[in-house]
């Protein structure tokens, strides 16, 4: 079991991770959600022994990783947020060098390599430089190369940030496989439905703190029963946000642009409201989508803020 | 560890290899350039075929010091062809026709002069078109100055000392050479004063006095730096040169041989300083790149790894030494078969670029895991690798610096280096470069160890 306890990490005055702890349990497919600069990559250079945290401990299995880094660091295979291979070797020969560097060698390597090129799907490509790759090809033997040594735990930092919907699928697939067969897999993104999909039990980070914590249903069901109306409307919208905000069907009311964003416990009641509340401005409704309760709608009720609006405006600081 | 240092740097080389504009502009441009440098410097950048000036010679002297002036210049075969004039007005006609390149006029009273200690101008014509002539006579007559002092000296000894019948031997010779440097300072002084400046040119005149030897025999490296020129800078006298004196007897004869030191080219001077220029330059930029990849998420990838931060700066170390080797060794090889320039013996050479290598490796090792800024180290990139270049003696020759910048030089690696490749070529011998060729070694791992405690260790401010 993978344990991360008060973990504190602070940049000058700010505060990158604060006094965060949860636990990963072998097997477990584990998400860490947030947005842009909620602390969720710091978070992992913490837990990976790239960054000492103020305070707080990370453990695997009784070993903490401030004592026994090369126990730690052998059980865990990291893919980084960007592309992080050397690009004029071919993907054999990057595989065939990070296993080296995990100590891999001879039949094990040879056996690790060919599973590797399986899984990512680059057995036919296996003599190709890297800079030959397509995005989604590097993408994949990316997290190859944190496989080569057959890790417990893989970490996954962002791995399908700015990738074509194929290969997309394609990782996320592979990474439900590996997690299928017994490999941890902790899985950060601000995307929620790869989260959704992919993991049992999540984390929810903002601002560098854990702002919700266990299982994928559990969290689901902090935003209560509510279901997240989004309408899309057309000319003056004027004073609608107060007029809906004053009325207790709606709640978490936002407008961005054009589009109205709130949550309600009853579906058609809200809309209905809504509806009427709209004839009476100098705007028309376009379009309506309920969405049933889900992550967004965790940390829309948790954090005041879409997650969607928060990649958009969060800093560098993952 | 070795092992896994040995992979990271073979990896490095590989991407190095595999990039053909890498490998190109690491390669190439610095032979381009050295090739450039042997072009504009023409005739004097060859090791095997430089001119032999002709200068016609008036003697108007019917002493004994004129007389050894005009065949010690016969002596110079390898500098000067000597062409008897009868007076000055015929030798500046032939100079004026082209007919020689030069002329030198020993006055009436050279004799006498040199003889009471004094100082003599000789008169030096050459055209335009042949300044080098002009110092290469310079520095002839200057080396003949020093020679004609250091008997002036030991005479004196005789004189003072009645039990003194004997010819002087070399010890005694070396004993004198400091005071024997003072009073050559006079008369060379004023055989200097017969020419212009020794500037760029002097630098091969200064090979003749390497050749000639007489003058450089007793004051070695003191002597000669008085004339700007290049000196072999271990200090060696040369050996086989040899002084008689007849006691009080006011002959005096000159036993003239060839010293044990050879002779080093401008071009011989300047491919070992663009080399190490190079090598220099090119070892802060691999440190640019060391800090780009701390930036980046390979350099997570590696931190993650369970390796030691020390086996990856080995690595780092590794890698950057193999390439400055191979470049340097490029290099220095391209300037011996395609530019024809004279270097020292192959193993003395291998012996320093290999201390070279590594300690520019260390420079390079401990600038890019110790600086976070890229923009830092493309600044010392650009000015501090110059100044380092221009300390070290690359673009000026070090032995005509100030006492105090032939010190910095010799602290500099590059200063080493570029001074223990020139004295490979004039001949010092193996086991006068294994304490330099120790120092860079030092300095490299030195560096690179302090490089290692930096680099891949766990970050309390980020990665």
């Amino acid at each position: 079991m993978l344990e991360v306890e008060s973990l504190h990490k602070r940049f000058g005055q700010h505060v990158a991770v604060d006094n965060i702890s949860f636990q990963v349990k072998k097997g477990d497919a584990f998400g860490l959600l947030g947005p842009n600069g909620a602390g969720k990559s710091t978070t992992l250079s913490m837990m990976t022994g790239l960054l000492i945290p103020n305070s707080g401990e990370v453990r695997l299995d009784g070993h903490r990783l401030k004592d026994e880094p090369k126990y730690l660091k052998q059980r865990m295979g990291l893919v980084p947020q960007s592309i992080a291979l050397y690009e004029n070797l071919t993907a054999e020969e990057n595989l065939r060098f990070w296993g080296q560097i995990y100590g891999v060698t001879g039949a094990k390597l040879r056996d690790n390599l060919d599973w590797c090129l399986q899984v990512a799907g680059l057995t036919e490509h296996r003599k190709q430089l890297a800079k030959r790759f397509s995005g989604g090809m590097q993408r994949r033997l990316n997290i190859a190369v944190a496989m080569i040594h057959r890790p417990e735990i893989l970490i996954m930092d962002e791995p399908t940030v700015g990738i074509d919907p194929q290969s997309r699928n394609h990782i996320l697939e592979t990474v439900k496989t590996l997690n299928r067969e017994g490999m941890t897999v902790i899985y950060t993104s601000h995307y929620m439905e790869e989260v959704q999909y992919l993991c049992q039990r999540l984390a929810i980070m903002d601002n560098g703190e854990l702002i919700a914590y266990g299982n994928l249903e559990d969290v689901r069901q902090l935003a209560g029963a509510r279901s997240t109306i989004t309408m899309q409307l057309s000319g003056e919208i004027g004073d609608l946000t107060r007029q809906l905000e004053h009325d207790m069907t709606f709640q978490n009311v936002q407008v961005e642009g054009d589009t109205l964003v709130f949550q309600a416990q009853n579906a058609a009641v809200a809309v209905s409201r809504a509806v009427s509340i709209i004839a009476n401005q100098s705007c028309e409704l376009q379009k309506i989508d309920v969405a049933q309760p889900n992550l967004e709608s965790a940390f829309l009720h948790l954090t005041g803020r879409r997650l969607r609006d928060s990649v958009g405006e969060a800093g560098d600081q993952g | 560890m070795i092992r896994l240092s040995f992979s990271i740097a073979l990896i490095q080389w590989k991407q190095l290899i595999r990039d053909r504009r890498a490998f190109i502009m690491l390669i190439a441009f610095p032979v381009m350039l050295t090739s450039i440098l042997s072009f504009a410097l023409g005739g004097l950048f060859s090791g095997t075929t430089h001119q032999i000036s002709k200068v016609a010679v008036v003697n108007e002297d019917r002493g004994a010091a004129g007389a050894q002036l005009v065949d010690y210049l016969r002596q110079q075969t390898g500098f000067v062809r000597v062409v008897d004039v009868s007076n000055a007005a015929e030798a500046l006609n032939e100079v004026n026709q082209g007919q020689v390149d030069g002329a030198l006029v020993i006055p009436r009273s050279f004799t006498s002069e040199t003889g009471q200690g004094k100082t003599v101008a000789l008169p030096v014509e050459v055209t335009s078109a042949h300044s080098f002539t002009r110092d290469l006579v310079n520095q002839l007559v200057s080396s003949y100055g020093l020679e004609l002092a250091d008997v002036q000296y030991l005479k004196t000894i005789a004189t003072q000392s009645p039990a003194m019948k004997s010819p002087v031997t070399n010890s005694a010779l070396n004993n004198a050479g400091s005071t024997g440097a003072t009073s050559a300072g006079a008369t060379s002084a004023g055989a200097t004063s017969a020419g212009a400046t020794s500037t760029g040119a002097a630098s091969t005149g200064a090979a003749s006095t390497g050749a000639t030897s007489t003058g450089a025999t007793s004051t070695g490296a003191t002597s000669t730096n008085s004339t700007g020129g290049l000196a072999p800078t271990t200090g060696k006298a040369a050996s086989s040169s040899s002084v008689v004196s007849q006691g009080t007897s006011p002959a005096v004869t000159f036993i003239n041989s060839m010293s044990n030191l050879r002779p080093v080219t401008a071009g011989s001077y300047y491919a070992i300083g663009m080399m190490v220029m190079f090598l220099l330059s090119n070892a802060i930029s691999r440190a640019t790149s060391m800090v780009q990849e701390r930036r980046g998420d390979r350099y997570k990838r590696l931190l993650a790894a369970p390796v030691g931060h020390v086996t990856l700066a080995i690595g780092q170390w590794l890698a950057t030494f193999l390439i400055m080797l191979v470049q340097g060794a490029i290099l220095l090889l391209c300037s011996r078969f395609i530019l024809q320039i004279q270097l020292g013996p192959v193993g003395q050479t291998a012996l320093v670029l290999a201390g070279y290598a590594a300690s520019v490796a260390g420079i390079s090792t401990l600038l890019g895991s110790t600086i976070r800024s890229v923009q830092v180290v493309n600044g010392l990139a650009s000015i501090g690798a110059n100044i380092a270049a221009v300390l070290g003696g690359s673009i000026f020759p070090i032995y005509g610096f100030p006492q105090m910048m032939q010190w910095i030089a010799q602290v500099l690696p590059n200063g080493q280096a570029l001074t223990r490749l020139v004295d490979s070529v004039m001949g010092v011998s193996t086991a006068e470069l294994w304490i330099p060729v120790f120092y860079l070694v030092f300095v490299g791992i030195f560096l690179g160890t302090l490089g290692g405690i930096r680099y891949g260790a766990p970050s309390r401010k980020g990665v």
